[in-house]
C-alpha cells in the first residue's frame, strides 16, 4: 500500500492556488458584484448626450426637438417610463439591466445603451 | 501489462468508442447555469486507464482522438481548440505523476482535472484575446475546484472499475 503523504501535498497545492486566486479577487475587487460598476450612456440623435450611474436610483426628464422622455433608474436597471413619442415601444421594452439589449425612441432619436467595460457576468458572444 | 501491440490498439478503439459515449451522455447533462464551461468529464477516466493498462503512447493517441471526435460528433469546431488544449494538458500532468509512481488514482485523475480546466481556460484567452479583468481570478478558483472535486470522483470510478477492466482484458488475450 502506497503512502498518502505526496497526495495531500499535492490536493493542498492545489487548494491553495485556488484560494490564491479567490483571496486576490475579493481583495482586488471587494465583496461588491460586478454589476455595482454599471454605466448607462443616453445619447441623442447620434450624438453622446449623459450618462447615468445605474446605483442610485433617480428620475429624470430628457427634452428633444420631438417631444419629451422620462428616463427611470431603479434596481440596477434602466427604462424610459414617459413619453409622447407615437409607439411607445421605448416604454415597452421596460427595464434593462446589462449589455445585451438596448431602449430606443426612434420618433425622438433617443437611443439607451449599457456600456459596463467589465464583460463579467454577461457572457453573450461565447460558443462552446 | 505486456500485450501485442495489435491487441493493444484493438482495445484502444473499443475503449475509444467507450469515451465517446461518455462524453455524449454528458453533453445531455450540462452544469452550464453557474459557470460556463464545467462539466463531469466522465471520459478521462478511461484515458487514466488505458494510461495504466496500454501504456502512455496509446493513451495519448486514445486522448488526442477523444478530443477531435467528441468535439466534432457532439460539438463545434471551435470546441475542438479548447478540448485539445485541455486535453494535451491534462494528459501531460497525469503521465508526470504516473512517472513519479507514488500518486495514488484518484489524485492522478484530480491533478488531470484542474489542467484539463486551466488548458481550456488559457485557449479561451488567448482566442478571444479579453482577459476579463477583475473577472479571472475568481474564474480561476472556480476552474481549479471544480476540476479537482469532479477529477477526483472520476478518479475514484477508475479506482474501482481498474481491476475488472485489467481482468477482462487479460483474459480476452487469451482468446
Amino acid at each position: 500500500m502506497k503512502k498518502y503523504g505526496k497526495d495531500i501535498i499535492l490536493l493542498t497545492f492545489f487548494l491553495c492556488v485556488a484560494l490564491i486566486c479567490l483571496s486576490c479577487h475579493f481583495f482586488k475587487n471587494g465583496f461588491h458584484s460586478e454589476e455595482d460598476s454599471r454605466t448607462a450612456n443616453i445619447y441623442l440623435n447620434g450624438e453622446f448626450i449623459r450618462s447615468v450611474d445605474l446605483n442610485e436610483d433617480i428620475s429624470f426628464r430628457i427634452d428633444s426637438p420631438g417631444g419629451f422622455n422620462v428616463i427611470t433608474v431603479k434596481d440596477n436597471a434602466i427604462a424610459v417610463t414617459d413619453s409622447d413619442c407615437a409607439g411607445r415601444t421605448c416604454i415597452n421594452t421596460g427595464y434593462i439591466h446589462n449589455n445585451t439589449s438596448f431602449i430606443a425612441c426612434i420618433p425622438h432619436g433617443l437611443f439607451i445603451r449599457i456600456d459596463s467595460d467589465q464583460a463579467g457576468g454577461d457572457l453573450d458572444a461565447i460558443a462552446y | 501489462m505486456q500485450l501485442p501491440i495489435n491487441t493493444k490498439s484493438a482495445y484502444t478503439g473499443i475503449m475509444l468508442s467507450f469515451a465517446l459515449i461518455l462524453s455524449y451522455l454528458e453533453s445531455l447533462v450540462s452544469f452550464d447555469m453557474l459557470f460556463p464551461g464545467i462539466k463531469l468529464g466522465l471520459s478521462n477516466f478511461i484515458v487514466l486507464i488505458a494510461l495504466y493498462v496500454f501504456g502512455p503512447i496509446f493513451a495519448f493517441a486514445l486522448c488526442i482522438s477523444k478530443a477531435v471526435l467528441s468535439s466534432l460528433l457532439f460539438g463545434s469546431m471551435a470546441a475542438m481548440i479548447y478540448s485539445l488544449c485541455g486535453a494535451v494538458l491534462s494528459f501531460a500532468i497525469m503521465f508526470v505523476l504516473y512517472r513519479c509512481g507514488d500518486f495514488h488514482i484518484p489524485v492522478i485523475s484530480a491533478a488531470g482535472g484542474v489542467f484539463h480546466n486551466l488548458g481550456q481556460f488559457i485557449a479561451a484567452v488567448y482566442i478571444m484575446k479579453t482577459f476579463i479583468p477583475g473577472f479571472w481570478a475568481l474564474y480561476l478558483s472556480v476552474l481549479i475546484i471544480s476540476g479537482l472535486t469532479t477529477g477526483l470522483i472520476t478518479g475514484f470510478i477508475a479506482q474501482l472499475a481498474f481491476p475488472y477492466i485489467k481482468k477482462i482484458i487479460s483474459k480476452g488475450d487469451r482468446i
